[in-house]
């Protein structure tokens, strides 16, 4: 009866402490009368095979003991699906993108992978695996207590079907951007043209007294005339959307054009390393100049180029997703034609 | 052509699904007579019900916590057994779930008459 004996003892190291016994008795009952009835029917003692079959037959020791403890579940059934959409979202809208971004930058760009030669690359990823670790652990951890407090509380019996949002709007046609929204845009971005167009002429005033000492790598200076194109182009836009405040899809093709660029310059800036320098290294003290390599070095460090590398590829897939989506939206009634009701059915899917 | 055969795991877990509840049922209603877990489980099956050990006696540790069973450990040909019968509340129950087996009973069968 040793693997008797055996089987049981693994069984009631899982078993509830309080009901171990109990179960164990009851359980050693039910297979050793088992036993007893092969044992009659076959009119001999068993063979070691043939115990063997019999404690099989009952299922893994694990599975045994599960059956008899109270359910228990980190996140319900209820809970699940919404915890599945939240870690879905952190993936495709935040993990993946940055592994895009960091395989675009070891693809492209030589600097990133000299800096970072062999196994260093791969350490490089560390953040991702730590971001991704923490983050899916903390998402599991505060579902689990909304699990228990739903438990206790039953907050989900308790609602009101009319504390739901109001139902979206069928009329699709009748979208428009509303026009303080084009007149803030305007405004605020022709002042930020103004500013940037004073900059060449009072930089001494802005940035005194580092102004006359510290300044931008040589290579960056290219980049002026580039961003005021891309501050006009948004200039343009608020202006059109204020004339023709229809065209929902105008915006976020715009975007998409202008974020690209702007990901371009990023990429390309990188190149420039030192980002800042001294206006005359030849009357610096070595301090002074080891104080700027520490700058620079942890401007480097700090990966900022990266970290805006990563937000301006998020903002292109959001711009993509938007601009496809707008323009369906407002050609599909075009197309549709008022009697046509399966497009509107399908709008109602945005 | 599509295949139209049931997948053996959906056919497999309906099926549980449906003996669940007949099981209770059927437990509740074989411990009008007092019985210990392994003879339970040889009458039900003799009955053509089977139903195996890891799910028998899990239940009857919830109908017993329920109140719906009482139990004893007496010793019977030398060995400890447990025994288990209905408690007056599961009598009671037995009765009311009884009625509405034959409830559902009547309506499947006029359902199935009907289609």
């Amino acid at each position: 009866m040793e693997l008797l004996d055996r089987y049981l003892q693994a069984v009631k190291f899982w078993l509830p402490f309080a009901q171990q016994k109990d179960i164990i008795e009851e359980l050693r009952d039910e297979l050793q009368s088992q036993m007893d009835d092969k044992e009659a029917e076959l009119r001999r003692p068993l063979t070691e095979n043939e115990v063997q079959d019999i404690i099989q037959r009952s299922g893994h020791p694990l599975l045994v003991a599960s059956r008899y403890l109270p359910p228990g579940q980190l996140i319900g059934p209820v809970l699940f699906p919404i915890y599945a959409f939240v870690l879905k979202m952190i993936t495709f809208c935040y993990l993946l993108p940055w592994l895009l971004v960091w395989l675009v930058m070891v693809t492209f760009m030589p600097s990133y992978r000299a800096a970072h030669t062999g196994l260093a690359l791969l350490g490089t990823l560390s953040t991702l695996w730590n971001l991704a670790f923490y983050t899916f652990a903390l998402v599991t951890l505060v579902f689990a207590i909304f699990e228990r407090v739903q438990k206790k509380t039953k907050w989900l019996e308790n609602w009101d079907p009319r504390q739901l949002p109001p139902a979206a709007k069928r009329e699709l046609r009748k979208q428009r951007q509303p026009r303080w929204e084009s007149l803030t845009g305007l405004v605020s971005s022709i002042l930020m043209l103004i500013a940037w167009l004073a900059l060449p002429r009072f930089s001494q005033q802005l940035f005194a007294p580092a102004s006359g000492i510290l300044a931008l790598a040589p290579g960056l200076r290219s980049y002026y005339l580039p961003i005021l194109l891309l501050m006009s182009v948004e200039i343009a836009l608020h202006g059109i959307m204020l004339w023709r405040p229809s065209w929902t899809w105008l915006p976020s093709a715009v975007r998409l054009v202008t974020t690209a660029v702007t990901l371009k310059l990023v990429m390309s800036a990188t190149q420039f390393y030192p980002y800042i320098v001294w206006v005359t290294p030849a009357t610096r003290s070595a301090h002074d100049l080891a104080s700027v390599n520490q700058l620079n070095e942890t401007i480097l460090m700090l990966n900022i180029t990266f970290s805006l590398g990563i937000a301006l590829i998020v903002a292109l897939c959001v711009y993509a997703g938007q601009s496809a989506l707008r323009l369906w939206r407002y050609l599909q009634p075009r197309f549709a034609g008022p009697g046509n009701p399966g497009a509107l059915s399908r709008s109602r899917l945005f | 052509m599509a295949n139209s055969s049931v997948p053996t795991e959906l056919l497999e877990n309906l099926r549980m699904e449906l003996r669940r509840g007949c099981l209770i049922v059927a437990v509740l209603a074989q411990l009008q007579q007092e019985h210990y877990g392994y003879t339970l489980r040889k009458a039900l099956d003799d009955q053509g019900l089977a139903i195996d050990e890891g799910t028998l006696y899990p239940l009857l540790r919830r109908l017993e916590s329920q109140g719906l069973l009482v139990s004893e450990w007496r010793e019977e040909n030398k060995r400890n057994k447990r025994f288990y019968r209905l408690s007056p509340v599961g009598e009671q129950t037995l009765k009311q779930l009884l009625e509405e087996w034959h409830t559902i009973n009547a309506s499947l069968s006029k359902i199935l008459q009907e289609a």
